[in-house]
């Protein structure tokens, strides 16, 4: 079997076989436009290992490594699907940004409300997929948890619509996640790293929808701190979503212009807190 | 692309700057002024820096007409109420330029 995967105006391919490939596929692209205009540049495969419950994931060796600052991966990985899902998951964003031309690729989660786009950029670990989904749950629809891409001299944005991604000391925070689909995470050691939320929990926009953007947030959680809710300069916003930028390189001017350009017009808030009924009260939900 | 986080902590160390060295901007760079602060783009490492008002302020001076100890005066001369503190706050905001690169002096 065969699924592309469209985003940021580019795509990837993805083999796959066998029963338990074929559930993953489902589970973790469903939401994915799997058409679109771009070709494939790469394509991985996932092939389940008879006998065992073992999948084999393989993306293929990047020549110009040099040109590939930070880049992790390539190779073959072969493990239960808790323990390759991460690395399908990192493989399938990085090269989907390593090749966006045409358009900011943010480390962002984004949601929806009313027709407008609420856009959260923020680096690992600052608990961004939590805050995304406690916000799905409380009347925002779902568009991602990390990656945003909003094409250049425009407004709107679309998200990579994978599961989210919740840390395993988020789970606490959630009793109702034993009634939802999801597929645990496990670091190469075995040790559980976090599950991955379906996205029919999630209150998903239909695919492919392009929302404009009303407001961005730069969410913190910090435990035991209050909550403090503070609108950004706009300097402050440029500088802090130039932080947040997957595709720099690939950009006119690192993405210099369309940074500024976004800037100037859309109101933007740093949000610290650590615990949700403070967001609902910086937020009026 | 590298962004630079500008934010000043530290007890500065005023005797090891050259107060009347001349800072001149690093020639490559685009700056855009929005409400009186700043943000520098160095297309050459893509590199973003962030400027308060503050620093804004002493970036603009740094054109290569005044010292460092010109541009101190001068800024205390705009703000009496804030003079023990531009000593300082001045000498910590040349020593992140100088950190990130992106001025020279001569």
């Amino acid at each position: 079997m065969k699924r592309s995967l469209h985003f940021g105006g580019r795509a990837v391919s993805l083999h796959f076989k066998g029963p338990v490939s074929h559930a993953l596929v489902d589970f973790m692209f469903s939401n994915v436009p799997a058409h679109g205009p771009a070709r494939a540049h790469i394509t991985f495969s996932l092939e389940d290992v008879g006998g065992s419950d073992d999948l084999v994931f393989s993306a293929p060796v990047l020549k110009n490594s040099e040109s590939h600052p930070g880049y992790l991966g390539s190779g073959v990985v072969r493990g239960p699907a808790n323990q390759v899902v991460s690395r399908l998951l990192y493989e399938v964003d990085y090269h989907l940004a390593d090749r966006c031309h045409s358009g900011l690729y943010l480390h962002a989660a984004c949601l929806a409300r009313k027709g407008q786009a609420l856009l959260l950029p923020a680096a690992s670990g600052s608990g961004k997929s939590t805050l995304t989904y406690w916000l799905t749950q409380n009347g925002y629809n779902y568009l991602s948890d990390e990656s945003s891409y909003i094409p250049l001299y425009s407004q709107d944005v679309i998200g990579f619509t994978r599961p989210a991604h919740l840390k395993k000391n988020s789970l606490a925070l959630f009793p109702k996640l034993e009634t939802v689909p999801t597929q645990p995470v496990h670091w190469t050691d075995g040790s559980l790293l976090g599950w991955l939320i379906g996205t029919g929990a999630l209150n998903p926009l239909p695919v492919e929808n392009f929302v404009p953007i009303q407001s961005i947030i730069f969410p913190n959680y910090r435990a035991g701190s209050m909550l403090s809710y503070e609108r950004l300069s706009p300097a402050r916003t440029a500088f802090e979503l130039a932080g947040c930028l997957t595709n720099a390189r690939n950009l006119p001017e690192h993405g210099f212009p369309e940074i500024m350009r976004l800037a100037r017009v859309l109101p933007a808030w740093r949000l610290s807190y650590s615990n949700f009924s403070q967001v609902a009260d910086a937020l009026s939900l | 692309m590298e962004v630079v986080n500008e934010t000043f902590y530290g007890i500065c160390e005023v005797q090891s700057m050259d107060l009347n060295a001349i800072p001149v901007h690093q020639e490559n760079f685009h700056c855009e002024i929005l409400d009186q602060e700043i943000i520098l783009y160095f297309p050459d490492g893509g590199q973003f820096l962030y400027l308060n008002q503050t620093a804004a302020l002493v970036w603009e001076r740094c054109d290569g007409s005044q010292s460092i100890n010109e541009i101190i005066h001068n800024l205390q001369e705009h703000f009496p109420e804030a003079a023990d503190e531009i000593l300082r706050d001045v000498v910590d905001t040349f020593e992140s330029f100088l950190k990130h690169g992106c001025i020279n002096l001569s």
